[in-house]
C-alpha cells in the first residue's frame, strides 16, 4: 500500500521532471574574440578532454586512434609523418630516427635505414629512469626487438599482418627461431629489412607505433611472462614520457629531457606537459572545451543539435575542424545468405538505399562526405563521386524503380519473405541508420527482417565478426585506414583468404577469385601512379560486387579552445597533432 | 470491511422504518451504486481525471483513423527531405505536422497518438493479468491457512525484493525488448501488491458471519471463494486496478526510456522522451520532448485523479 502510493508519487514527479527538462536547457556558447596569428612560444600545459582510454600503452599492442594520437609524442619510429597542414603533403614521410626515408632495392624486397646520432631513450612510464636505458643511445637492435615483439604471444601485437612478410617472421612466431632473420643489424646504426615479397609501402608500415624502438635488455623481463606487462613500463623515445597513467581517468605527459629537438624535424613539441582527462560524457566534454576549461577535445565531438549550434555560431565555428578521417561507413550484405548470393539482389539494395538520408542523420555534410565507392578520400585508389558513381541517383537518395527492376530480374518481383537477420546498433544515431535502411528494404520487398540492435560496439563482436551468426544485413559497419594505402582496406575486408571463423572482418564473406587476384597484384605493385591505378581498379571491382553499400566517408570533428594555437590536423591518427600546438596564455605571461 | 457497510445499507429499506423518520422526510433509500455515484459526482477532480482518461482512450482507439483520414501520415512514414534539416535535426510544428517531426522525420502527432495506444494497451493488459493472478493467489492464501499461505506469502516477499529495473535491463539485453517482455515484467512485479491486499481482506472476511453461515450450510471452498468473498472484494479491486494502471504506464515508459522496452519502429512515449533528450539538452526541437511528456503526464494524472475519486466514493470509511 505504502509502496503503491510511493510509486504513484514517483510517477507524477517523473512526468513533471520530464516536462521541466523539455522547457529547460539552452544557453551556453562562448564569448571570446577570435585568435590572432601569434608567435608560437614553448611552454605551458596542454589540457585535453577525452572519453576513452588508450587500448594499450605498449606500442606493439596498441591499435586504436586514441592510442596512436598519444604515441605521436611518446614514441618515435624510423620514419614518420611531417607536421604540415596540407593533407597530400602529409603522405610524404620524413626521416625520424633514421637519416632518410629508406633505401630500397629494385623490387622493394630489401630496405636499408641508417640511424641518426643523438637519439636517446627517455624515462619509463611513471618517470622512472632506467639504468642502462634512459639517456642511452637508441640502436638498430632496439628497433629490431620492437618489431620482433609484435610476434610474441605474450605481447599480442595489434597488427602483425603488416610485418609477416619479413623473412623468418613465421619461424620466429612459431618459436622455431630466436630472432627474425629478415631484420639485419650489421652495426648499431644500420638496419636492413629483407622481405619475402615486394612491399612498396614498407616505410608506411614502419611509421606505425609497433615499429618503435624497445630496449630488449629492459623489456625482456616483462615480455618473458605469460602476459607481458611492459604496458605499465613503456620506455619513451619521443619528446614526452608518460608521467602518470590512471586507466580510465587521466594520463599525464612530461617533457623527456633526453629528447634532442635537433634530431626531430616532425615534432616541434612546444608545450611542456600534457594533462589528459578521460571519461568525459560527450556533451560535457564538448562544453568544457568551448568554455576553455580544456584546450583540445580528443574523442568527444559535437553531435546532432550541438553540431548544428557549432557550425552556425560565428565564434565557435572558428574553433572547429572537420577533416576527412579516412574512414568508410557501410552497410554489408552477406554473400553466403540467400538471396544476397545473387549480385542482382545486392545491386538492387545498392540502388534502393537512401544514402542522402543516412548522411543527413549523421549530421549532414559537416560530418560526412557522401560515399559512392569503397576507398575514402586521401588514400590511393580513391575515386571521387564525379569520376566514379556506379549507383548514381538524384541526390543519392536512391532509385527505387531501378532497384525493383533488378529484383524482378533476379526473380523476386514479389519481394523476399524469408527471414533475414538485420543487425545495427542501438546507440543514436546508429538506431536511426537502421530504421532508415529497414524502411528502404521493406519498400524493396524484404518483408521478414529480424531486426537486432545491440549496444555499440557489440554488433561487431557478437554478430558481424562471427560468420556462424549468418547476419544477412549489417547497417553499422565502418572501417578506417591504418595508413595511406588501399591495402589497409582491401586485404582485410575483401580478400577471400581473410574470412575467419572468429574475428572475421570480411563480413560479406566475399570470396571472388578475380578480386583476390587483383588485390594481390595491386599490393605487389611499387608505389606510384601504377599502384594507385591498380587500387582504383580494385576499388571499382569491389564496389561493383555490391556486397557493400558504402554511404559515408567520415569527417573527424574536432573542437579546441581559444587558448590553442597552430592546430594541424594529422591524417595518420585523424586528429590534431598535439606535438605541433602551442598555447596562447604562455606568451601573454 | 466493505461487506459490513453494504449489509447495513441493504438492510435499511426493509428493516428499520423508524430510522428514516429520524432523518427527516424526503430522505430516500439508496442503493450502493447510487451512493457511489452521488459521492463521485461531487468530486470535480475525479470527474476531470475521468475525462482525461476517456480522452486518451478515445485518441488511442482512433489513432489509426486520425492518422489515415485527418493528417494522412502513417506512424512509420519518414519525411526525410521535408521534416529534417541539413543537420538531421527535426523541424517543428506546422499545418501538416501539428506536433512537428521526430528525429527520423516522422509525424510526432501521429506517433504520440500511437504512443497512447501502446501505453494504454500494455498498462491495461498488464493490470488485468496482475489483478487476475493477484486476486486468485491472494484469496487462496487468505482462505487456506496452512502451507499454501506460507508459500504464497514468502513468494510475494521474494518477488518484492528483486529490483525491477535491473532485472528488466538484464532480461531485455538477453532476450531483446518486446511488448510481451514488458508486460511480463510488469505483471511479475505487480501482482504481489494486489495479492497482499486481497489476502488481508480475505483474512478478515473469512471470519465474517455470512461466511461462517455458508460454511455451516456445507458450501464448498470454491463457492465460498467466488460467491461469498469475491463479490466483497470488487470495490478494493477496482480502486487498486485504477491506481495501478498509471504505475504500469510509467513502468513501460521507464523501460522504453532506457531502451530496453518497446522497440522501434513501434511508438512509445518512453522511447520518444529518450530520443528527445539530446535535443532538449541543447535547447533545440522543444516539441520533441514536450508533447510525449505532456501526454504521459496527463494520462498518469488522469488515472491517479480517477483512482483517488473512486476510492473516496467507494470506501465508506472515507469521510467527506
Amino acid at each position: 500500500m505504502r509502496k503503491t502510493k510511493f510509486l504513484r508519487l514517483a510517477a507524477l514527479l517523473l512526468s513533471l521532471l520530464v516536462i521541466a527538462a523539455a522547457c529547460g536547457g539552452g544557453g551556453g556558447g562562448g564569448t571570446g574574440q577570435g585568435t590572432n596569428v601569434q608567435e608560437l612560444v614553448p611552454g605551458g600545459t596542454l589540457r585535453i578532454a577525452g572519453t576513452s582510454d588508450v587500448d594499450y600503452m605498449d606500442p606493439a599492442s596498441m591499435y586504436y586512434t586514441v592510442s596512436f594520437f598519444l604515441a605521436r609524442g611518446v614514441f618515435r619510429q624510423l620514419v614518420t609523418y611531417p607536421n604540415v597542414a596540407n593533407l597530400a603533403e602529409q603522405n610524404n614521410l620524413v626521416p625520424d630516427l633514421a637519416t632518410d626515408t629508406g633505401q630500397a632495392n629494385e623490387d622493394n624486397t630489401e630496405w636499408t635505414f641508417t640511424l641518426k646520432d643523438g637519439i636517446k631513450f627517455g624515462p619509463a612510464l611513471g618517470g622512472e629512469n632506467i639504468e642502462g636505458v634512459t639517456g642511452e643511445e637508441i640502436t638498430s637492435a632496439d628497433i629490431k626487438y620492437g618489431i620482433e615483439r609484435v610476434f610474441l604471444e605474450s605481447v599480442g601485437g595489434g597488427y602483425p599482418f603488416y610485418y609477416d612478410i619479413l623473412e623468418g617472421a613465421k619461424e620466429f612466431q612459431d618459436g622455431k627461431a630466436d630472432e627474425i632473420t629478415g631484420i639485419e643489424t650489421p652495426d648499431d646504426k644500420t638496419i636492413v629489412f629483407h622481405l619475402t615479397e615486394p612491399a612498396g609501402d614498407w616505410p608506411y608500415r614502419l611509421a606505425m607505433p609497433a615499429a618503435s624502438p624497445v630496449p630488449q635488455r629492459y623489456a625482456e623481463q616483462f615480455d618473458s611472462k605469460k602476459d607481458s606487462d611492459y604496458d605499465n613500463h613503456v620506455v619513451s623515445s619521443g619528446p614526452y614520457y608518460i608521467a602518470e597513467w590512471t586507466p580510465g581517468e587521466k594520463i599525464l605527459l612530461e617533457r623527456n629531457e633526453h629528447w634532442d629537438p635537433e634530431t626531430d624535424e616532425a615534432r616541434p613539441a612546444y608545450v611542456d606537459s600534457v594533462e589528459w582527462k578521460l571519461g568525459f560524457e560527450n556533451d560535457v566534454g564538448v562544453q568544457a572545451v568551448f568554455d576553455g576549461d580544456y584546450d583540445l577535445a580528443m574523442d568527444v565531438a559535437p553531435q546532432g543539435p550541438a553540431l548544428e549550434q557549432v557550425v552556425n555560431d560565428p565564434e565557435l565555428s572558428q574553433r572547429f575542424i572537420n577533416e576527412s578521417a579516412g574512414c568508410t561507413r557501410y552497410i554489408f550484405l552477406n554473400t553466403t545468405v540467400e538471396p544476397f548470393d545473387d549480385p542482382l539482389v545486392r545491386q538492387a539494395v545498392n540502388w534502393a538505399v537512401d544514402r542522402e538520408n543516412l548522411v543527413r542523420l549523421r549530421g549532414g555534410e559537416t560530418a560526412s562526405d557522401l560515399a559512392t565507392s569503397i576507398i575514402p578520400p586521401g588514400i590511393n585508389g580513391y575515386l571521387s563521386p564525379e569520376e566514379y558513381n556506379p549507383f548514381e541517383s538524384e541526390n543519392m537518395a536512391g532509385d527505387m524503380d531501378k532497384a525493383k527492376e533488378l529484383m524482378a530480374q533476379a526473380g523476386l518481383e514479389n519481394g523476399f519473405d524469408g527471414k533475414l537477420l538485420f543487425v545495427g546498433a542501438s546507440d543514436p544515431p546508429h538506431d536511426k541508420y537502421a530504421e532508415s535502411v529497414r524502411t528502404d528494404l521493406e519498400e524493396l520487398g524484404f518483408s521478414n527482417l529480424e531486426v537486432k540492435l545491440p549496444a555499440f560496439p557489440n554488433q561487431y563482436t557478437q554478430f558481424y565478426s562471427i560468420p556462424d551468426k549468418n547476419v544477412a544485413i549489417g547497417t553499422s559497419a565502418g572501417w578506417c585506414k591504418d595508413y595511406n594505402d588501399a591495402f589497409t582496406f582491401f586485404d582485410p575486408l575483401f580478400h577471400g583468404d581473410n574470412i575467419l571463423e572468429s574475428g572475421n572482418q570480411n563480413y560479406a564473406e566475399l570470396n571472388d577469385p578475380a578480386l583476390n587476384e587483383a588485390i594481390d597484384a595491386a599490393a605487389a605493385t611499387p608505389p606510384g601512379p601504377e599502384r594507385d591505378a591498380a587500387w582504383q581498379e580494385v576499388n571499382r571491382m569491389a564496389t561493383e560486387s555490391a556486397v557493400w553499400v558504402p554511404w559515408s566517408w567520415d569527417k573527424e570533428l574536432i573542437i579546441y579552445s581559444e587558448n590553442l594555437l597552430n592546430p594541424i590536423y594529422n591524417a595518420f591518427f585523424s586528429h590534431v597533432d598535439w606535438t605541433s600546438v602551442a598555447l596562447a596564455d604562455v606568451q601573454s605571461e | 470491511m466493505a461487506q459490513s457497510a453494504t449489509d447495513l445499507l441493504q438492510q435499511q429499506p426493509a428493516g428499520a422504518p423508524g430510522a428514516g423518520l429520524e432523518e427527516g422526510p424526503g430522505v430516500q433509500a439508496r442503493t450502493p451504486r447510487q451512493i457511489f455515484w452521488a459521492r463521485f459526482k461531487q468530486d470535480k477532480l475525479a470527474i476531470f481525471g475521468g475525462c482525461l482518461v476517456l480522452l486518451m482512450v478515445v485518441l488511442a482507439l482512433f489513432a489509426g483513423l486520425i492518422a489515415d483520414h485527418v493528417v494522412h501520415h502513417t506512424p512509420a512514414e519518414q519525411f526525410r527531405d521535408t521534416m529534417l534539416n541539413d543537420f538531421g535535426t527535426p523541424l517543428g510544428p506546422n499545418k501538416q505536422f501539428w506536433f512537428g517531426a521526430d528525429d527520423l522525420g516522422r509525424d510526432l502527432f501521429v506517433r504520440v497518438l500511437y504512443g497512447a495506444r501502446t501505453s494504454l494497451q500494455i498498462a491495461i493488459i498488464a493490470t488485468g493479468l496482475e489483478v487476475m493472478i493477484g486476486v486468485l493467489l491472494g484469496m487462496l492464501a487468505g482462505l487456506s491457512k496452512g502451507w499454501v499461505d506460507t508459500v504464497v506469502s514468502r513468494l510475494l516477499d521474494l518477488i518484492l525484493s528483486i529490483p525491477f529495473l535491473l532485472l528488466g535491463i538484464a532480461l531485455s539485453v538477453a532476450l531483446g525488448g518486446s511488448k510481451t517482455l514488458v508486460i511480463g515484467l510488469i505483471v511479475f512485479f505487480g501482482w504481489p501488491y494486489i495479492a497482499r491486499i486481497v489476502r488481508g481482506q480475505t483474512l478478515s472476511l473469512r471470519e465474517a458471519q455470512f461466511v461462517e453461515a455458508a460454511h455451516s450450510l456445507g458450501a464448498s471452498g470454491r463457492w465460498i471463494m467466488f460467491r461469498e468473498i469475491l463479490p466483497n472484494l470488487v470495490a478494493p479491486i477496482i480502486i487498486y486496478a485504477t491506481l495501478i494502471i498509471p504505475v504500469n504506464i510509467i513502468a513501460e515508459a521507464s523501460l522504453s526510456f532506457l531502451g530496453v522496452g518497446i522497440q522501434e519502429p513501434t511508438a512509445s512515449w518512453g522511447t520518444m522522451l529518450a530520443r528527445a533528450t539530446p535535443y532538449a539538452a541543447f535547447g533545440s526541437a522543444w516539441w520533441y520532448m514536450t508533447y510525449p511528456g505532456l501526454f504521459l503526464f496527463l494520462t498518469v494524472l488522469g488515472f491517479n485523479l480517477l483512482g483517488d475519486g473512486l476510492r473516496d466514493a467507494l470506501d465508506p470509511k472515507t469521510g467527506r
